[in-house]
């Protein structure tokens, strides 16, 4: 061999050696992989990822629903313990901060238990309902069920509107003009209210109709302020997120390092074959909708009608969109309007819970029927029949019990810090 | 031989290389055979104007256009029907009613949207559509003019 071809075998050898090189190269970083994703998946990456969830839209049932002044307000009467009957309970009594606002309790506990699970209240801002069947259309309107109810506040209108006067009047008149002359016991008992104490309710029933209207709309703008601090606490961004950002910047190796095989796993379950995003979808993971998924009834428990009997409520609701202490103009209620009040599917339906932060929200459902998320993926596989009513589940018979591990492990990608100024996560440092 | 010696070693190296790049990594996982329906990345989305579909019994044609362009889930909107008559003559004054849901999953809208407005030319607005899931859904327009009703079954999918 001349030593020009010698020369010219190793130059191809040489390029070979270079190609080979390159396209393991490609292989690895390019090539199928499990955090390559196709373009039409990718698109339901994005749009579960926090990045697509628009700044939140103002309340236009809430004219204060965006002013500091109220957020300040609202936030010392979130943490307030003197707006309840044994001056021991506030919103934050179940709504902790250190706990994504929930109370880890399968029902909550304050002057008595409660028939339903805490559920967190951030980003609760986006959804058009709250409670499980929401019964009421609007955050501050939401306010009155606890602040009213025997088992947690416990207290009534006149009540918290002489508070308020005691307490806080600067704050309160400065964002809602003038404070009603509440001095009259006589008119505006200390204790007086639509509510199930039979003296409270005797009280309220004996007020003159102007002046119950005079407290109710106190009522409905101490609601106003605290729903205007409830804006405030916002998702911030999972890792899900951060690896959905690296996923749609090509960068697999980032990807690869921030979901590990196994969560990877799980999301293309919870995207496909486990059927999850029928429901948790959008970057909040809940369609804000209402489904009868099946869950077990309690031993003991009253039938819950869920969404089937919260729908007269919504309607007759003087607090709702519609309403004489709504600020929003009829066209702003597209939801209420259009509202579905019947179909089989409303019996036994509940609101689909956000899934951020789930992995530390335990127990779980709208009675906590499940401690683990082990147990909620087995009633997933299992989908049992519904009583009330219908289950829209089908069984996941082909997902395996180490598939529904990998779900698991996905839901803890979902967990991050609140987005929310440090000092609103904590009672306000003052008092007035 | 020297020159085939080195042509394979070459070779198998380049192949060894590729080879064990791509065995780091598991291959992707099968797609489930959700029959087109449950796959929320699967199927076409279905354009903001569906085309034309005449009613079941051949008396209307309805063409749907969302006034939400592209369509998109758990969105408040609404859409503008235009209704005419086979032979292309708007339907004006009529009375139509809109319901449907998700074949698949056998449930139907999560709002009850209306007709609220007549917008002349055989184009009316319908308010309060959302859709709550990805997947294939059904709307029924049943069209109520001149005493004769007749329904027109749209597809779309999210
Ligand atoms: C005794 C514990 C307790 C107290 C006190 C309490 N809550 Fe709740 N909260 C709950 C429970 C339980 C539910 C669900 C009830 C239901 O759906 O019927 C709930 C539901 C909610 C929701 C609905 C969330 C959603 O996504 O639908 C919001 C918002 C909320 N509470 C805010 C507040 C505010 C504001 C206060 C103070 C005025 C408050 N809560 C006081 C236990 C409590
Ligand atoms: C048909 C709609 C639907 C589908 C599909 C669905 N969910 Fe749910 N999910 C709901 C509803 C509704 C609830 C609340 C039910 C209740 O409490 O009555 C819920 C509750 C949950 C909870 C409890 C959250 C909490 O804070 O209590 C978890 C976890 C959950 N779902 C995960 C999943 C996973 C994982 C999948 C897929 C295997 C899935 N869901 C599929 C509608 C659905
Ligand atoms: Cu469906």
């Amino acid at each position: 061999m001349s030593l020009r071809n010698r020369q010219f075998v190793l130059l191809i050898g040489a390029v070979l050696l270079v190609t080979g090189v390159a396209s393991a190269w490609l292989w690895r970083h390019s090539g199928p992989s499990i955090h390559s994703w196709s373009e039409a998946e990718k698109a339901v990456l994005a749009s579960l990822a926090l990045e697509s969830l628009p700044p939140l839209p103002p309340d236009p049932s809430n004219a204060v629903g965006d002013d500091p002044r109220a957020v300040a307000l609202g936030h010392r009467l979130f943490f307030d313990t003197r707006f309840s009957a044994n001056g021991q309970v506030s919103c934050a009594t179940c709504h902790q901060p250190e706990r994504f606002f929930t109370d880890g309790l399968a029902r909550a506990h304050a002057i008595g238990t409660t028939p339903r699970h805490t559920p967190s209240i951030i980003g609760a801002a986006y959804s058009p309902w709250f409670f499980w069947d929401g019964r009421k259309d609007s955050q501050w309107a939401q306010t009155h069920g606890p602040l009213e109810s025997p088992v947690e506040h416990g207290g009534n209108r006149t009540q918290y509107a002489h508070l308020i006067a005691q307490h806080y009047r600067d704050e309160y008149q400065a964002l809602f003009g003038p404070l009603p002359d509440l001095s009259d016991p006589a008119r505006f008992p200390p204790s007086a209210g639509p509510v199930a104490d039979p003296e409270a309710r005797a009280a309220w029933e004996a007020m003159a109709p102007e002046d119950q209207e005079a407290v109710n709309r106190v009522f409905a703008n101490l609601g106003k302020a605290i729903a205007a601090y409830e804006r405030r606490i916002l998702h911030g961004p999972a890792p899900f997120d951060r690896y959905v950002a690296a996923v749609l910047a090509g960068d697999q190796a980032a990807a690869a390092d921030i979901l590990d095989p196994d969560q990877v796993a799980g999301l293309r379950l919870f995207i496909g074959e486990a059927r999850c995003i029928n429901c948790h979808n959008g970057p909040r993971f809940t369609n804000d909708n209402f489904h009868n998924i099946g869950l077990p009834w309690v031993e003991g428990d009253p039938l819950d009608q869920g969404r089937l009997a919260a729908v007269p409520h919504v309607l007759e609701d003087p607090f709702n969109c519609l309403g004489p202490y709504s600020d929003a103009s009829p066209d702003d209620c597209q939801e209420l309007r259009f509202m579905k009040t019947q179909g089989p599917e409303l019996l036994g339906a509940f609101k689909t819970p956000s899934l951020r932060n789930v992995a530390e929200t335990a127990p779980y459902m709208h009675t906590g029927q499940f401690a683990t998320l082990a147990e909620v993926l087995q009633h997933y596989k299992q989908a049992p029949l519904a009583y009330p009513g219908h289950s829209e589940l089908s069984p996941l018979d082909t997902i395996s019990q180490a598939q529904l591990a990998q779900l698991e492990a996905f839901l803890h990608s979902l967990t991050a810090p609140v987005a929310a100024p440090a000092e609103l996560l904590a009672p306000p440092s003052q008092e007035p | 031989m020297k020159r085939a010696t080195v042509l394979l070693v070459t070779l198998l190296t380049a192949l060894l290389l590729a080879g064990c790049g791509g065995k780091a990594e598991a291959p992707p996982a099968e797609k489930p055979d959700m029959g087109g329906m449950e796959m929320a990345s699967s199927g076409e989305k279905s354009p903001a104007a569906l085309p034309p579909v005449t009613s079941e019994q051949g008396l209307f044609v309805v063409q749907a256009t969302s006034q939400l362009d592209p369509l998109a889930i758990n969105q408040l909107h609404s859409w503008i029907l235009h209704v005419e008559t086979p032979d292309g003559q708007p339907v004006e004054g009529a009375t139509i009613t809109v319901d449907g849901g998700m074949p698949a999953h056998n449930h139907g809208l999560p709002t009850e949207p209306q007709v609220t407005e007549e917008l002349g030319g055989g184009d009316y607005r319908l308010e309060g559509m959302k859709f709550s899931m990805p997947g294939l859904w059904e709307l029924r327009i049943t069209v109520t003019a001149d005493g004769k009703t007749d329904t027109a079954v749209l597809e779309l999918t999210l």
